[in-house]
């Protein structure tokens, strides 16, 4: 069943995005970006499961094809949870992993999102040797296809305190956004996964589920930052 | 520059912060108001004992006054456990048949002194939860006081009737043998006994009669003595009475007694106080111990930027959020987030044949 959405919701995660497109240097009308845009790969982890990494990377995706109609590929590399597959209805489906073990071609497994310029490749079934997978020549040569077909290609990494192909794979894409939960994720967690990821490019942090008890009048009488 | 973290640690646990503000000074205030204490008062005229003779309790200071002596003697007892128990039989707070621990400790509860009102008069004050027992327990003090000071002085009298019947025998027997010697005497000197006599003048006849005059009067002594501590026994209660006399009885309160404004607003302040401190060390302890992110201020030192928020996405409005309806509806709705996400860019997937073509 289908929750029933909340435009104020839906708006509020639009506005928080635009922020995260500018802040990342994701914005092609930015005055910032390079007048010939190539297109960009960009993993979205974060230091546990259920911080929200998968909310981000579908609102990140949505997002950049709504906004920039954009051609955007949102990619499950998480082979843990297969939460984005689950969530467009396609548990089961073959995937990433079955193009990267040769037995289908990308095309066959890439699921276009109608009524937007975005496109879907779940997780697949899970690889026998993930880390054999993430290290393998293959797997880049696939980033460089999906980017080839899309301008942005955002990839569901993995928890990376929890699986240490995160970190190989991150190295891969072309950015990296590390997605916190707030008032969960510690500091110590934090460090560890930059240590981790420090192969990489971090293109910054993504405060999630953010929430506040201050009422609205304490906030601007102290003259607080949100 | 205030932290906002620190606000958030305030707000966020705003309920455990106000508990200790506002349960400690409401405790302090239940204890000064909630439990009304009465007081009694009985005012007694004390009078000092004629000449040198001591009270029957305690001893006459003479630079004090007898309200002062009979204070001193009352609070003495006041402070020994068993006066207390007596008090506390005599007053009905409790029966004898009660447990020990239970009259020791209504015994030791007891709030009760008494205080020189002048150079005659004393005051015993007593404060209990109610009227009655207030009352009942002054009763009970002078009650206690009085029996005990009569007994005090029918036992020191009846020792003291004991010696003097003792030493009546002595004497009365001493003064029998010498009679019978003198009786000896005249019968082997008939001369002596006319006073116009030469024979009556011998010194071995004025010797004896001497004796047996000296030891008359000490009889004629010991039996004044033995008469004064009978009356002395028989007359204690009236004469205790009469130096420790009654003058206002018990009082009985006609209401509670007021609170002093001290009580009444110095320690709920100063419990606030209490409280606040407990609020702050506990605010003090999360906000140091809470190392989570929730803004850039959080990010300092780790070289990182900080892109953006993302809203915590809710499936129930601000005032359902934190009812049980509220927390089924977010356990029902647990992937509102996801979802809403996915609807920015509508459209449901197609197959991935449907795609390639």
């Amino acid at each position: 069943m289908r929750a029933t959405l909340q435009p104020r919701s839906r708006e509020s995660l639009k506005e928080a995005l635009r922020e995260i497109h500018v802040m990342a240097g994701l914005d092609p009308t930015a005055p910032t970006a390079p007048p010939v845009r190539k297109s960009l790969a960009i993993g979205v982890t974060s230091p546990h499961f259920g911080d929200g990494k998968t909310t981000v990377a579908i609102a990140l995706a949505a997002s950049l094809a709504e906004d920039f109609s954009a051609d955007v590929m949102l990619v499950d590399a998480d082979f843990h949870t297969h939460s984005v597959g689950r969530e467009y209805g396609l548990v089961g489906q073959d995937g990433l992993s079955e193009v990267l073990a040769g037995t289908r071609p990308l095309i066959s497994v890439t699921h276009r999102v109608s009524q937007a310029k975005m496109s879907v490749i779940t997780a697949g079934s899970a690889p026998s040797d993930p880390a054999r997978i993430a290290r393998s020549q293959h797997l880049s040569t696939l980033i460089e296809n999906m980017k080839r077909a899309s301008e942005y290609v955002v990839i569901d990494l993995p928890a990376t305190l929890h699986s240490m192909n995160a970190p190989v794979l991150a190295t891969r894409c072309d950015g990296v956004v590390v997605v916190v939960r707030a008032g969960h994720t510690t500091r110590q967690d934090l460090d560890r996964l930059l240590h981790l990821l420090k192969d990489s490019k971090v293109l910054g942090v993504v405060v999630n589920r953010k929430s506040s008890s201050v009422p609205g009048w304490v906030q601007r009488t102290l003259n607080l930052r949100s | 520059m205030i932290r906002g973290k620190l606000v958030e640690t305030i707000f966020r646990r705003l309920w455990v912060v106000a508990i200790p503000i506002v349960i400690v000074p409401l405790f302090v205030v239940v204890m000064t108001e909630g439990f009304p204490t009465y007081e009694s008062h009985a005012k007694v005229w004390v009078t000092s004992p004629v000449g040198d003779a001591q009270p029957a309790i305690g001893h006459t200071n003479t630079f004090m006054t007898p309200a002062q002596n009979q204070t001193q003697a009352l609070n003495d007892l006041l402070a020994t456990q068993s006066f207390r128990r007596s008090v506390v039989l005599d007053a009905g707070i409790a029966k004898q048949t009660d447990s020990e621990s239970s009259i020791a400790s209504a015994a030791s509860d007891l709030k009760v002194s008494a205080t020189s009102s002048g150079v005659n008069l004393l005051t015993v004050t007593a404060q209990a939860g109610s009227a009655e027992r207030a009352q009942a327990i002054v009763s009970g003090v002078v009650d206690v006081y009085l029996a005990r000071a009569t007994s005090e002085v029918q036992r020191d009298a009846s020792l003291s009737a004991e010696y003097y019947k003792q030493q009546l025998t002595v004497a009365q027997k001493s003064l029998d043998q010498r009679r019978s010697d003198l009786a000896a005497y005249l019968a082997a000197n008939p001369r002596a006994a006319d006073p116009t006599n030469a024979a009556s003048l011998d010194i071995n006849y004025r010797t004896i009669v001497q004796h047996v005059d000296t030891q008359q009067k000490l009889v004629d002594s010991l039996q004044l003595q033995l008469q004064g501590v009978g009356l002395r026994e028989a007359s204690a209660p009236q004469s205790q009475e009469a130096s420790f006399n009654v003058q206002d009885p018990a009082s009985k309160p006609s209401g509670p007694m007021p609170v002093p404004s001290t009580r009444r607003f110095g320690l709920p302040a100063a419990a606030m106080l209490f409280g606040i401190l407990i609020a702050a060390g506990y605010v003090y302890f999360a906000y140091h111990t809470d190392h989570s992110i929730r803004s850039s201020e959080d990010l300092q030192g780790l070289g990182v930027p900080l892109l953006g928020a993302v809203p915590e996405l809710r499936p129930a409005g601000p005032i359902l959020r934190y009812t049980p309806i509220g927390w089924f509806i977010a356990w029902r709705k647990r992937d509102f987030a996801r979802q809403t996400a996915a609807s920015i860019s509508p459209g449901a997937p197609m197959a991935a044949k449907e795609s390639a073509s």
